[in-house]
């Protein structure tokens, strides 16, 4: 009786986790399962592969006349362009070769690779974002935002700069809120050089006011001045801004809005920390001027 | 008369259910959930 | 020795221990990616001491979640948390220790290392310098030592506790250069501490939970009065001693069967010759004559 009661107990307790469990698997799916699905993307791309070559290979023979007439050099463009497509018109060109069954039945392998060419070209795109996100991306992804006092924010921000180091931080996180100040002497420091700092706070994304409130203050009380800017969280800027785990972490990015050296984590009040952010800038200073 | 340990029992199990729904009221859960899912460099040592 | 008899939770307590531990770091392929698991579990906190920076976890640390409650400007206590130990401690008490809490479990399995075991009887004292962790390291510093904003430091979770560093810091940082590159003292300093507490694991059983862990002492100031107890039948007990003599907590559980040090592992189940010690789970002391009232 007491055992029962004890193992009951105990199932409830492993229900409960296993609850928790199932619970990151509905909302945080994209996040954690971004790389498992990138992989499954990848397979259906190889399977899809795998299916050209065998319709290539079905008619072993006739194609391989096409490729013979094929012209060697083939160019970037054609490269490009769906691969369906340049076998069509290889075909086309190779025409009198061939009979006229011959001629359909290229053609129609010819219209089948060209439709897993297009699936194949659907999946790309969200494999790159999904490993670009992954490798916390060498490049600020697009965006458009606004100041914390309202004023709208673009990605035109780098060009206008020389540099730009970013700043990702919370309200919530004391080594963030403890180098404001210091945050806000490099952006003075640093204005001379072309260079500017501006702070992303991850909580005022999707302009939560709440968020935004305390942000404000925090600033304010660490006599911050710099601008902090945001965005819709469900954009890629804000995927990529909360992709960052570790705060505070301070990038640096280049006038076209590539990451220079290697992000820094931890706070620039420590003195190591600021001389490996200082090496970015140099970095990125260097780069500049030899454009 | 002192109370007893079942007594004792029940009023804590009581006092933890109201603490903890008073601690979610006030917002408190937000605060845990913020610092948990970021890594803090300072706990794990890190810095 | 009649073994039949013996209750299945003692029976299977590694295996319940290795369970426990799973589920609290359910979130296994964030290891290999070297992400935190974002998800609402971190909402609520795990019964053991489970680092909420382990890319695995699946919920919060008790421990450092009421730290960074108390250390937010916006709250001075954390009724939340306090709630859910309370919780957590009236039901189970130290059955947390002993079954559930993932750092507990490692120190067991250091401890199967072999090696010249010692007793730590003599040590009984150093027991309440958890408290002092409980009250100066989790509560009062965190709370006092605050910046002009009002926020504290998790003080216990920075300077002190060892499973953030096994957790947290060696497995982030072996995937992630940045963590890596920002590895520094406070990281020498914790990675001490943990190497003491691994090499002491395996001459003495448990020191971390003896003598520092400030879960474990909020577990064991509710102990007393927790719903999952030992019961010793007096009609059975032959007092023979076999009991005090397996009990590696040091607690003789025939003078007090509800010992704040008790984790409730069961050896001195397995060792007693008559069955005379038995796992009880309801209100009240005496549950064998509980009547239908409950």
């Amino acid at each position: 009786m007491k055992l029962n009661r004890v193992t009951a107990l105990f199932l409830g307790l492993v229900l409960a986790f296993s609850l928790a469990a199932c619970g990151q698997g509905a909302s945080s799916a994209s996040a954690s399962s971004s790389a498992s699905s990138a992989a499954a993307e990848a397979k259906t791309e190889e399977q899809l592969l795998a299916e050209e070559n065998e319709i290539l290979s079905a008619n072993d023979a006739l194609w391989e006349k096409v490729f013979s007439s094929m012209d060697k050099n083939v160019t970037e463009t054609t490269l490009s362009t769906n691969y369906g497509d340049f076998l069509l018109s290889a075909v086309e060109k190779a025409k009198d070769q061939f009979s006229d069954e011959e001629y359909k039945t290229l053609t129609t392998d010819a219209e089948k690779i060209r439709a897993i060419e297009e699936q194949i070209a659907a999946l790309a795109p969200a494999e790159d974002a999904a490993s670009g996100a992954a490798a916390q991306g060498t490049a600020f992804p697009q965006f458009e935002g606004s100041d914390l006092e309202g004023n709208p924010v673009d990605n035109s921000l780098f060009a206008g700069n020389a540099f730009t180091v970013v700043n990702f931080w919370f309200n919530g996180c004391k080594p963030c809120v403890e180098e404001l100040d210091d945050l806000n002497a490099l952006n003075e420091k640093i204005k001379a050089q072309g260079g500017e700092v501006v702070g992303i706070n991850t909580e005022t994304l999707d302009s939560n006011q709440q968020g935004i409130d305390a942000a404000k203050k925090l600033l304010a009380a660490k006599g911050a001045s710099y601008r902090n800017i945001y965005f819709a969280s469900g954009s890629e800027a804000g995927k990529f801004a909360l992709n960052i785990m570790a705060f505070p972490t301070t990038y640096v990015f280049d006038r076209d809005g590539n990451v220079v050296g290697q992000p820094l984590l931890g706070g620039i009040d420590k003195e190591e920390n600021l001389a490996a952010l200082q090496k970015n800038i140099d970095a990125a200073l260097a780069k500049d001027s030899a454009k | 008369m002192f109370m007893t340990k079942k007594q004792a029992q029940l009023l804590l199990l009581a006092a933890g259910v109201l603490m903890l729904l008073f601690g979610v009221w006030r917002g408190e859960a937000d605060t845990v959930f913020s610092k948990a899912i970021r890594l803090c460099m300072e706990c794990v040592g890190i810095g | 020795m009649d073994k039949k008899k013996l209750n299945p939770l003692a029976r299977f307590r590694g295996f319940i221990q290795a369970g426990a531990t799973l589920l609290t770091n359910l979130h296994l392929p964030n290891f290999a990616k070297g992400t935190l698991y974002q998800g609402s579990g971190k909402y609520v906190c795990v019964p053991g001491l489970n680092c909420y920076s382990c890319p695995g976890a699946a919920g919060a640390c008790p421990v450092g979640a009421f730290q960074a409650v108390i250390g937010s400007s916006k709250f001075r206590f954390s009724y939340y948390i306090t709630g859910i130990l309370i919780l957590f401690g009236v039901l189970l008490g130290r059955f947390i220790c002993g079954f559930l809490c993932p750092f507990g479990w490692f120190q067991e399995l250091l401890h199967k290392i072999p090696s010249p075991k010692l007793s730590t009887k003599k040590l009984k004292p150093l027991r309440y310098l958890k408290y002092a962790v409980l009250l100066v390291m989790v509560v009062l510093l965190p709370l006092l030592a605050v910046n002009e904003l009002g926020m504290g430091d998790p003080f216990f979770c920075k300077y002190l506790c060892p499973q953030g560093v096994l957790e947290g810091a060696i497995p982030l940082s072996l995937t992630n250069a940045g963590i890596r590159a920002a590895l520094g003292k406070l990281f020498t300093w914790k990675a001490c501490i943990l190497l003491a507490v691994i090499v002491g694991s395996v001459v003495f059983y448990r020191p971390f939970c003896k003598w520092l862990c400030p879960l474990g002492a909020f577990y064991a100031l509710l102990n007393k009065v927790s719903l999952f107890q030992m019961r010793v039948d007096t009609h059975k007990c032959v007092s023979c001693g076999a009991c005090a003599k397996a009990c590696k907590m040091d607690v003789d559980i025939t003078k007090t069967p509800n010992h704040a040090e008790c984790i409730r592992c069961g050896m001195c189940m397995k060792a007693c010759p008559t069955d005379a010690i038995q796992y009880k789970f309801g209100l009240g002391d005496k549950s064998n004559t509980e009547t239908t009232k409950e």
